[in-house]
């Protein structure tokens, strides 16, 4: 019974995905992406070693390198060096 | 987004005659749409918020196996003309989304003021937002590909270095390039998705604008309650007759059959659901008459019997509405008043069985609010002449709206309508109902609301301001029912958390019967279901008031996924959904933990025949290691970061340390006992003053419970600091010694095999080692010997020890051998002693008399005889100055 419950509630649980993209500063220094959500566009300051998470729905956005990328929720970036890279 | 009205007629009263056929069909279809998409809310919330997941890397999964052909040529390192394929794709698609806009903002311009287009506009603005986005995330893997390989091609040589290949430069040329057109195709899109965002706002601040508008014009009653509209009328019911006739006309000679197919299917779907429902909820639906029910069964019965037919019928109206609409049965005029009939006859249906249900004017047993009849009978016929009214007033205007009938007439019947719900609503406000203690009757709270409500109503109708009027009372209609069903369902989940409502329920009785479960556990359900009750009647009826009051379902999901997954309150944002899952997470552990344990211990170490007191201790390991890993997990899992925790936990880990010191030593000694074992559960152990049995080893305490079953909690520090006697730690073999002292002048020798064949005699003592009697001493009173013999079971020696005092007894009484008590030798020096007659002999003589014995002188030495056993030898005493009396 209690198992059935428990299975009940990781089902409900499961079926509800975080969907939010994160972004860790493997840098010594600042680093700041620039965001655009819906029709907003913002800066967003990453200190080093810090994970800031963003990006509820979809934007785009453009890493200190100059490169731009679409994201849809729920990846990964990582800079170091200078260069962003979506796991 | 700002909130408009979807389904409540905006009146295009501006735009008279102007229709848009090919609106009509998406119109109603939307109507199917959103009703449907009500009735299925719970599955549909979650099914709308993967669906949001899913739809956006759908389109990127689509493009990317185009691109991976590309991949796999521009890895082996040459880049031909394959790597620009991505590229060659995605161009035309964006130029396309740009032509799109540019096509919907003119049309934006031009139906600034017709809601219905302004919702169109967005759904499609939406759908090329995905569309830019899922161009924008194609670009994605053919970026890594190059930044991977200009790492792997390395920076330019700097000043002073050798130069490198040609074809090296070449290549990096030729990325970075690339990479820069990618770059600013990306950034194109990027300008577009703004723009069309940007575009989007714009037309929810029309439609916001368009409300309240709606609901602040003024039109002037004068004008529409004269001669002219009556004839207007006249003509426009003769119209209307004319455009059905055509129409059944039309049908009957062309579409019979299609029509007759499309009401049987209809019919079909309905009457398997109503079926399938009466199989499954037969009896909660019946309100059987004369029955005295509890409050629980009457709102389960007021509740499917509001659902059930309500659903019932609304799948009918939806599939006949559809079935007719495909087989194009439908012309685009009559389909629009159709669809509005459809709807209001669900509606009014609904809320005439809510009132029924509710009210239940003539079932006083199965009421669920406590008013007298009368009053039942009066609000539910006022309950559901509102919901008539209204509805009537929404046909007739959608009516009026394809029949291109003149603006007055539409506000002469709209003022008309409203005025009536005004004062069905008065009225509804001055039904006080009777109060069971007789008193007289008061004005209540909601009295007083109802009329508010109605003289607004009729005010504002009065005034002028019919918009605002009908808004009102359609509003008061609609999200009325969905209040009061919300409340009846608040109700319900009260009930259902009532000590031992649920078991008594047929769910609970049925859980009880097939689990095996106790009157405890299913309470305890009992509350968990009220609780899940509780948040399903929330999440059902919260978004269904949303939709009514032109909320987008997109704009409620939206704000759902927010809420449940980021709450940020000032730098900390926590996620109401991680939560849960560490929750839930942690309790999937702590029960498999206590699984694995009941498994470990029963079927492994039951069978491997491991003692018991390793197989509790190995099982109290388990458990916590097990809880200790599932909360980790839990935590992670709930995304709380714990390097914070760290941080504060370094900064008082002095002050915890000293405080905790104890604490911690107990529960290291804890450990340290279940490893060691120096004594396990059920063991006779002396621990310092305390001797008794281990009922417990915790990892801060161990019970001991003493013979005077008094339960001794011993910290474990202490029973690892200091010594602790186990009698019971590898057996219960134990030595038990008696001592006995014998008198004096008794034959040791003739003792000693007494006591030793005392001791073999009896039955607990061991052969192997031997009893052995000990002359211990030559006591100062008594000869000490001491009988040494060996249990099998130490534990009952007491018992033991008993049988051998009472042997030694009964032997010596039977020998006549002495025990004696303490002795001395007195020794008085330079008395005189005489020896007196015994005290037996004393007894027959005359007391002498007084004077008598004063004058007889000496009579002989009167010696104080003390009585004694005459076992026992005494040394009598003698008065020294007996032999002077005469001084």
């Amino acid at each position: 019974m209690k198992s059935f419950l428990g299975a009940a509630l990781v089902l409900l649980a499961a079926s509800s995905p975080v969907l939010a993209a994160s972004a860790l500063n493997n840098d010594t220094e600042v680093r700041v992406l620039v965001v655009t959500e819906g029709s907003k566009q913002e800066e967003l300051v990453i200190a080093p070693g810090q994970t800031v998470q963003f990006c509820f729905s979809s934007c785009f956005v453009t890493m200190p390198d100059g490169d731009r990328f679409a994201l849809s929720g729920n990846e990964v970036i990582e800079i170091s060096g200078g260069r962003a890279r979506i796991k | 987004m700002p909130p408009a009205l979807p389904g409540v007629d905006v009146v295009t009263m501006d735009a008279g005659k102007a229709r848009n056929r090919a609106v009509v069909g998406r119109m109603t279809k939307g109507w199917l749409r959103g009703l449907v998409a009500a009735v299925l809310l719970a599955g549909a919330t979650f099914g709308a918020v993967a669906s949001a997941a899913a739809q956006d890397p759908e389109p990127a999964r689509a493009a990317a196996p185009v691109d991976a052909g590309a991949a796999t040529e521009a890895t082996s390192g040459r880049f031909g003309g394959g790597s620009l394929s991505i590229y060659d794709e995605q161009r035309p698609v964006i130029d396309e989304v740009s032509a799109a806009l540019e096509k919907l903002r003119t049309r934006v311009d031009r139906y600034a003021n017709d809601d219905a287009q302004l919702v169109e506009a967005r759904i499609e603005l939406e759908r090329l937002a995905r569309q830019v986005l899922a161009a924008g995330v194609a670009f994605r893997p053919r970026l890594q590909e190059i930044n991977a390989r200009l790492e792997q091609i390395g920076p330019p040589p700097g000043d002073g270095m050798p130069a490198e290949p040609e074809i090296t430069s070449t290549e990096r040329a030729d990325l970075l390039r690339r990479k820069a057109e990618i770059n600013a195709l990306i950034g194109v899109a990027e300008t577009l998705s703004v723009e069309i965002n940007r575009l989007i706002d714009r037309i929810g601040t029309l439609r916001r604008d368009l409300f309240t508008s709606t609901l602040s014009k003024r039109y002037d009653i004068g004008n529409a309650l004269s001669a002219a509209t009556l004839a207007d009328l006249q003509s426009e019911v003769v119209a209307l007759r004319r455009t059905i006739m055509a129409w059944v006309r039309f049908v009957t000679s062309f579409k019979l059959q299609s029509l007759l197919l499309a009401t049987l299917m209809a019919l079909a779907a309905a009457a398997v659901l109503a079926f399938g429902a009466r199989r499954l909820f037969g009896t909660s639906m019946e309100a059987v008459k004369g029955a005295s029910p509890s409050y629980l069964s009457r709102l389960s019965v007021a509740f499917w019997s509001t659902l059930m037919p309500s659903v019932t019928l609304l799948v009918f109206l939806s599939a006949t509405f559809y079935l007719y609409d495909t087989f194009k049965i439908l012309r685009a005029d009559i389909g629009q008043m159709l669809s509005s009939l459809f709807q209001v006859i669900a509606i009014v249906f609904f809320v005439n069985r809510l009132a029924r249900a509710a009210l239940g004017p003539d079932r006083p047993n199965w009421r669920l609010v406590p008013v007298d009849s009368a009053s039942a009978r009066k609000l539910y016929w006022l309950a559901w002449l509102t919901a008539v009214v209204t509805g009537a007033d929404f046909v007739l205007n959608r009516v009026n709206h394809v029949m291109g009938s003149p603006l007055s007439l539409t506000i002469a019947k709209s003022l008309v309508a409203t005025v009536i719900v005004g004062l069905l609503l008065v009225l509804a406000g001055l039904v006080r109902p009777t109060r069971e203690d007789g008193g007289p009757r008061r004005f209540l709270a909601l009295n007083w609301i109802f009329l508010g409500l109605g003289i607004g109503t009729m005010t504002a109708a009065l005034l002028g301001y019919i918009g605002f009027a009908r808004f009102m009372s359609q509003q008061i209609v609609v999200t009325g029912a969905i209040a009061s069903t919300m409340y009846i369902g608040f109700l319900s989940a009260g009930a259902i958390s009532a000590e031992g409502a649920f078991v008594r329920t047929a769910l609970g009785e049925a859980l009880h019967a097939r689990f095996k479960l106790e009157e405890t556990a299913l309470d305890q359900l009992g509350l968990v279901a009220s609780i899940a009750t509780y948040i399903l009647v929330v999440c059902v009826g919260v978004p269904l008031v949303l939709l009514q009051w032109g909320f987008q379902w997109g704009d409620i999901t939206t704000w759902a996924h927010r809420l449940a997954t980021n709450i940020t309150v000032g730098t900390v944002s926590f996620s109401l959904v991680g939560i849960a899952t560490g929750i839930v997470i942690f309790f999937i552990g702590y029960f498999i933990t206590r699984g694995f344990q009941g498994w470990l211990d029963g079927s492994v170490m039951a069978r491997g025949k491991v003692d018991v007191g390793l197989r509790n201790s190995i099982r109290t390991a388990v458990g916590y290691a097990g809880i200790a890993l599932a909360a980790l997990v839990g935590i992670s899992a709930a995304g709380i970061d714990l390097s914070n925790l760290a941080l504060v936990a370094g900064a008082l880990s002095l002050g915890i340390g000293f405080g905790l010191q104890n604490i911690v030593s107990n529960f290291v000694s804890g450990l340290i006992l279940l490893a060691e074992r120096p004594f396990k559960a059920g063991d006779w152990i002396v621990a310092g003053p305390v001797t008794g049995t281990v009922k417990r080893i915790s990892v801060r305490a161990t019970e001991i419970e003493t013979f005077q079953r008094q339960t001794v909690i011993l910290p474990n520090s202490e029973l690892i600091n200091a010594a602790v006697g186990n009698w019971t730690h590898k057996n219960k073999l134990g030595r038990i010694e008696i001592k006995i002292g014998i008198a004096y002048g008794t034959d040791p020798r003739k003792v000693h095999a007494m006591l030793l064949d005392i001791a073999r005699s009896h039955p607990m003592v061991l052969k192997n080692p031997e009893p052995f009697v000990f002359f211990a001493n030559f006591g100062e009173s008594s000869l000490d010997f001491e009988i040494r013999f060996f249990l099998a079971d130490i534990t009952g020696g007491l018992s033991v020890q008993n049988d051998i005092r009472f042997a030694i007894a009964e032997a010596f009484e039977r020998e006549g051998i002495e025990i004696p008590f303490p002795q001395r030798d007195v020794n008085l020096k330079g008395a005189h002693i005489t020896v007196s007659t015994p005290l037996a002999d004393l007894a027959t003589e005359p007391e002498p008399e007084p004077e008598t014995k004063a004058a007889s002188g000496v009579a002989g030495a009167d010696v104080v005889a003390l009585p004694v056993a005459p076992r026992r030898r005494r040394r009598k005493r003698e008065d020294p100055d007996d032999g002077d009396e005469n001084l």
